[in-house]
């Protein structure tokens, strides 16, 4: 597979002195980290939680917990594999959250009313058949979409999706095989039944 | 092209139209700028108790935007905001207002009945954190004795039914047999445990490697069965949702 890796704006070790300056509570640092980064955890969030005002609320999340968590980054890793691991972390937390989705029914209907914009879901919905793949991939399990997501939109390699998910490299693989069959069952057959998997995906 | 190509291109396609609602920054800038003035708070001895649960949820919601029609349903569980402000670390205004916020689309979906029930319980489980949790709120449900231990079980099977509701998931009692309904419930429990023995305030920070042999042994277990549990009530929902 062609790697099409999004490029980092900084290096490890220019990460580590804006990371330095946002500990010691430098704005302009805040505005250098969001700026490079809020794109990138935006869109991974959104392709885990469609749910727009949903995936909002996370990326919040996940910034509260970098803010937190700055302390135990070690510069010698990637800092955007550091930062993908605590956002897939805090989407599995928020899952797992009782209360989790609770939804502001008062908020959501007064974005409906002011905010007319088609919403990505719906876009995905135009028929195309690249987006029905795109939709298909957000059929899957939960479990099976963030392999997917991780191994194709970030393109890390099946060891390091173990690694960031602290689970087995034999569990990241079965996933993985077991995604990509009902994505292509459904995607290349689309008129047969989907598939879904069963409890024991490992 | 092959499934994993058209893949790669698509999603990459379909992530150029996703970008972050602009009003999205000032809430996380005012975050950062909380996380200073807690930093700077946190060099006092003061101890107060965290309900995590709750805490969680405040700080899901945005700080920017409240509905003045929420009102102050906090009250309904906490008393007031100056009695939680008292009891719990980190209680702003903001985060007060928003945890009604919460209520008031709990008021909305489960009616004024339900809701009333509901509102029973919680205060129950605050109670009972705040009497014999830890600073963060989590219970160490070994030392209990066998009376509170047998309540709060019973506290967590009276909430499953109104969070299920919420969540719109399947109802776990209806997804799990009997026994393992059970296990789900016992697992909260070593969950409460082991992080009331770590002493951490966020299971993320609980390292798996690091905890004693048998607390290990607990807490993957317990850890596996939730997993486990919530995505047979996620399939199960799927499932239900994909037939309608």
């Amino acid at each position: 597979m062609s790697q099409i890796k999004e490029q980092d704006p900084f290096t490890n070790q220019e990460w580590k002195v804006w990371i330095e300056k946002l500990i010691a509570g430098d704005r302009q640092a805040f505005e250098v980290v969001y700026t490079n980064t809020c794109d990138d955890v935006y869109r991974l969030v959104s392709f885990l939680i469609p749910d727009r005002q949903d995936a909002a609320d996370i990326v919040n999340e996940v910034y509260i917990r970098m803010w937190k968590s700055l302390d135990t980054y070690d510069a010698a890793r990637e800092f955007r594999f550091w930062l993908h691991g605590l956002t897939v972390r805090t989407v599995q937390d928020w899952k797992r959250k009782v209360w989790r989705r609770l939804r502001l029914l008062d908020r959501k209907k007064a974005l409906d009313l002011h905010e007319p914009l088609p919403e990505p879901e719906a876009q995905v919905l135009d028929g195309e058949t690249r987006q029905e793949l795109v939709q298909r991939v957000g059929d899957l399990s939960h479990k099976l979409r963030v392999v997917v997501i991780l191994r194709y939109f970030q393109h890390y390699t099946l060891e390091q999706i173990a690694d960031l998910l602290q689970i087995p490299l034999g569990t990241v693989k079965s996933r993985h095989h077991l995604a990509l069959r009902q994505l292509r069952v459904s995607f290349e057959e689309p008129t047969l039944p989907r598939k879904v998997e069963g409890t024991n995906v490992y | 092209m092959s499934t994993e190509h058209q893949l790669q291109r698509d999603l990459v396609e379909h992530a150029s139209r996703l970008s972050p609602p602009p009003e999205l920054k000032e809430r996380v800038r005012q975050s950062y700028e909380l996380h200073l003035q807690q930093q700077s708070k946190e060099r006092s001895p003061m101890k107060k108790k965290l309900l995590t649960a709750v805490a969680a949820v405040c700080l899901l919601v945005p700080s920017v935007g409240y509905a003045a029609d929420s009102g102050w349903l906090g009250d309904d569980i906490y008393g007031s905001f100056q009695q939680a402000k008292k009891s719990f670390v980190g209680m702003t205004k903001a985060t007060y207002v928003g945890f009604g916020l919460k209520l008031s689309g709990a008021k909305e979906e489960l009616g004024e009945e339900r809701y009333d029930h509901f509102v029973d319980i919680r205060k129950h489980f605050v109670r009972f954190m705040t009497e014999h949790g830890d600073r963060y709120g989590h219970i160490d449900v070994d030392k209990l004795s066998a009376e509170d231990r047998a309540t709060l079980k019973q506290i967590y099977a009276d909430m499953t039914p109104d969070d299920d509701f919420l969540n719109h998931n399947a109802q776990t009692k209806d997804v799990l047999t009997a026994a393992e309904y059970d296990q789900y419930l016992e697992a909260q429990m070593t969950y409460q445990t082991v992080m009331a023995r770590t002493g951490v305030e966020y299971d993320r920070d609980i390292l798996a490697d690091q905890l004693p042999a048998d607390l290990k042994d607990r807490f993957l277990e317990a850890k596996e069965i939730l997993d486990t549990v919530n995505q047979k009530v996620h399939q199960t929902q799927s499932t239900t949702s994909i037939s309608k």
